[in-house]
């Protein structure tokens, strides 16, 4: 229809795009600071009306709770009320247990916040955000009021009733004042998943994609479906159509994550093609394979519908292969060998084919504002919870203790008269960075944020507030230090240092309801928390830092753990399970620090062979439960090499390597004899699958490295995989 | 109209009592707007859904204060 764009034009419109998405960018910051800056302001003045205590903490909340859309302003200010409530529940408990004894109370204390940092690493996003703060809330609360027992309930009232005032103010602006939905996010990231997705397919059907090129694609996939997931559980907060769809968006990811598993398959068998040995199979497929990949490696998913268009398309698709392949059996004369690679190649790709269009009527249900009926298939538990080694709570949890009990014994046997702050930061920046990928850099980020607010805060106090009179003056001082704050926040760069300073130039700097001016008391404060993020970003550099061997084994024997499960569970419900915590124990590995190096990136290929291996068992394991002419012996050697895997798995040695290959070998002529029963019969039947997929584990099997031996051609990789087994 | 009424002997502001109150009603109000899907004649359905709970809280409020 258009006539075809001269070059000029073409640059001059994508440089046009590239000025308008800096705006658009720009003008969503500048947005996120005027929101910010509102609703600080109504929440001071409201604090100030209402002459609360520390109408600081009001403010305090509103920089803690805003984001740049409502749906996480919703969930964020919701998990935070519910992590206050518990932690001052939990602070007058403890005061009115142990208020004469200091050490007691301080030991409880400990065990309580030591409990919820470890619980916050087991929990996702906003939900391990409340476990922190109901740790760290206890000391915010607890350490005022055990030393004035008789205010405590009026001081944790006072700090509810402050935060709770913040989260009220902050959410109202966020909804109110050009409200940013978390749908359009949602919305944009699942196509721009669809689109890669389909991408992938197409370069792994066409000749496969390397292992290691593959490995990290897998990588950013897994980040990309936890984002969605987590877009989804933000996303219920602020939209209705959202909450509707949940069960949907739930769906879409399973069905995703389905097709990739059969697509990991699939791509390791298509590089096995590209053998010598095998061009005749190569070359059997290419007609049947050349249109889906056209198509789907030239897809760009910019709209819904395009994306629905593909899937239809690769419905034809799917019928034309179903004409097709008996044809092209016909018209070749296969080797046994050929004949199951191509039989395999066949099968996988129906399945994968299946499952992608699943996957993309899912998809287009999302889209369409659909919800998807399925009364077949039994629904998708969410829950924020994820597979992880019990090392990773357990370190983070007793990181949390050691920091209060250092600061605790200094601040006792030194009577610091700032103490007490000192002590709450403290615990209050561990706790609060134990989740994050990187906490030291995170604290040091923060320990900037604190060092700059300790200088404004001195400007402030000193130069600008004597001179204002009311609160409309007020407002006019404290805009430029507030605003400066909010858009720190806004760059992804230097949002610790943003929220830092936003945190605790407030801290320091917001007046009471009767202004004071202490010189020396700021001087305390700012010290007291200089030292205490010191002291935190001294504990995570040194206890335990992330990354360290400890955790790392304990993770790969965590994901070696899941093929043991997936070989020996009891069946139902346990693929979904599976594919949700390998790829979660992935995550995590892989978000330890300093994952680049060769090493790593053995233990990238070592996850994907159990991905693999795993999905592969678990076929193996359904069909084997439906009707099949498996003969009792025969059966049992099938079972004996699945265990066999297992117990590989659960000792990497040397010997178990041998036994796993010996099972393979006794198992795969057994099986394979029904060949001449099973010839002529549609290459589908369950027999043949059951064939294919031992055959498919035994090609993966054969490809273990061997292990413990002194000459090897990778030393790397064994040296690593011996580094677990022992 | 009494500022303030005993609730198992403690004294509870009668304001919470009708914010509770009218925060039932705006549940019940809203999941009725909903289910006409009412949005559609709304331009910020946010904005609106918050006008329509201050002016239960406060009418209900002036009412009874009144």
């Amino acid at each position: 229809m258009n006539p075809e764009p001269s070059s000029s034009v073409l640059i001059g419109r994508q440089r046009l795009i590239a000025v308008q998405g800096f705006f658009k960018e720009e003008a969503i910051s500048w947005l996120f600071v005027l929101k910010t800056l509102i609703a600080a302001l109504i929440a001071l003045w409201l604090a100030y009306r209402l002459e609360l205590e520390s109408p600081k903490t009001a403010v305090v909340t509103v920089f803690i709770v805003m984001q740049a859309r409502t749906g996480m302003v919703l969930a964020k200010g919701f998990y935070r009320a519910l992590g206050t409530i518990i932690g001052s529940g939990v602070a007058l408990l403890l005061v009115a247990a142990f208020a004469q004894e200091r050490v007691m109370f301080l030991i409880g204390l400990a065990i309580w916040v030591g409990m919820l940092t470890a619980g916050a690493t087991i929990y996702r996003n906003f939900q391990s955000y409340a476990f922190v703060l109901a740790g760290y809330t206890a000391c915010l609360v607890g350490l005022p009021a055990a030393l004035d027992p008789n205010a405590a309930f009026d001081i944790a009232v006072t700090r509810l009733t402050e935060v709770l005032l913040g989260i009220l103010v902050a959410s109202t602006v966020s909804g109110l004042v050009f409200p940013l939905s978390m749908r359009e996010l949602l919305l944009s990231a699942a196509l721009k998943r669809f689109a890669t997705f389909a991408n992938s397919s197409g370069r792994a059907l066409s000749f496969g994609v390397p292992i290691e090129e593959w490995g990290s694609l897998h990588l950013k996939a897994i980040n990309e479906i936890v984002t969605l997931d987590s877009y989804r559980s933000v996303g219920i907060f602020d939209n209705p159509k959202t909450r509707q769809q949940n069960q949907t968006i739930l769906r879409m990811s399973a069905d995703l994550i389905a097709a990739a598993s059969t697509l990991h398959v699939l791509n390791r068998h298509i590089l096995r093609l590209n053998d010598s040995g095998m061009n005749v199979v190569r070359e059997a497929l290419d007609p049947l394979l050349a249109t889906g990949v056209r198509l789907l490696q030239t897809h760009v998913s910019t709209s819904a519908s395009q994306a629905k268009q593909l899937v239809t398309h690769i419905g034809e698709w799917q019928a034309e292969i179903q004409k097709h392949k008996s044809r092209i059996q016909t018209e070749n004369t296969f080797s046994p060998e050929q004949q199951l690679a191509f039989d395999t190649a066949i099968m996988l790709l129906e399945q994968f084919l299946d499952e992608f269009r699943c996957y993309g009527r899912s998809h287009s249900a999302l889209q369409d504002e659909r919800i998807i009926e399925d009364d077949d298939r039994a629904p998708l538990i969410q829950h924020g919870r994820h597979a992880t080694d019990f090392s990773q709570p357990l370190i983070a949890g007793l990181r949390t203790v050691l920091i209060l009990g250092v600061m605790s014994v200094f601040w006792i046997n030194s009577s610091w008269p700032t103490g007490v702050l000192a002590l709450t930061i403290a615990v209050v920046v561990s706790a609060l960075f134990s989740t994050a990928p990187n906490p030291a850099k995170m604290v040091f980020q923060m320990w900037q944020g604190i060092a700059l607010s300790f200088a404004a805060a001195f400007v402030f106090q000193f130069m600008v507030l004597p001179n204002l009179h009311g609160f409309i003056q007020l407002t006019f001082g404290l805009i430029p230090f507030l605003a400066f704050a909010a858009y720190l926040m806004t760059r992804p760069k230097w949002g610790a240092i943003g929220v830092g300073f936003g945190l605790f130039f407030s801290t320091l700097a917001i007046p009471d309801n009767v202004t004071q001016f202490n010189y020396a008391g700021l001087l305390n404060s700012g010290i007291a928390l200089l030292v205490s993020a010191t002291i935190a970003a001294l504990a995570f550099l040194t206890v335990m830092p992330m990354g360290n061997q400890l955790s790392r084994y304990r993770m790969m024997r965590a994901l070696n753990r899941q093929l043991i499960i997936a070989c020996l569970n009891p069946l139902p419900g346990l693929r979904p399970q599976f594919e949700r915590d390998t790829r979660e124990l992935l995550r995590q590995i892989a978000g330890m620090r300093g994952f680049n190096t060769a090493k790593d990136r053995a233990i990238l290929t070592d996850a994907l062979t159990i991905q693999e291996l795993g999905s592969a068992v678990l076929e193996l394991r359904t069909l084997l439960g439906q009707p099949h002419s498996l003969d009792a012996t025969r059966l049992s050697s099938v079972q004996t090499a699945i265990s066999a895997l297992a117990q590989f798995y659960r000792h990497r040695n040397q010997r178990n390597l041998r036994a796993l290959r010996q099972a393979f070998n006794n198992v795969i002529p057994q099986v394979f004899d029904q060949v001449l029963e099973t010839k002529g019969k549609e290459s589908t039947s369950n027999d043949r699958k059951i064939q294919i997929y031992l055959h498919l584990i035994h090609l993966q099997v054969q490809a273990l490295p061997d292990l413990g031996r002194p000459a090897d051609p990778s030393p790397e990789v064994n040296k690593e995989v011996a580094g677990y087994a022992a | 109209m009494p500022r303030e009424i005993p609730v198992f002997d403690a004294l509870i502001p009668t304001l919470l009592l009708i914010l509770i109150g009218s925060a039932l009603i705006f549940v019940l109000i809203d999941q009725l707007l909903r289910d006409v899907d009412w949005d559609r004649f709304v331009w910020h359905p946010a904005l609106f859904r918050f006008a329509l709970f201050v002016i239960l809280f406060s009418g209900l409020g002036l009412w009874w204060y009144s």
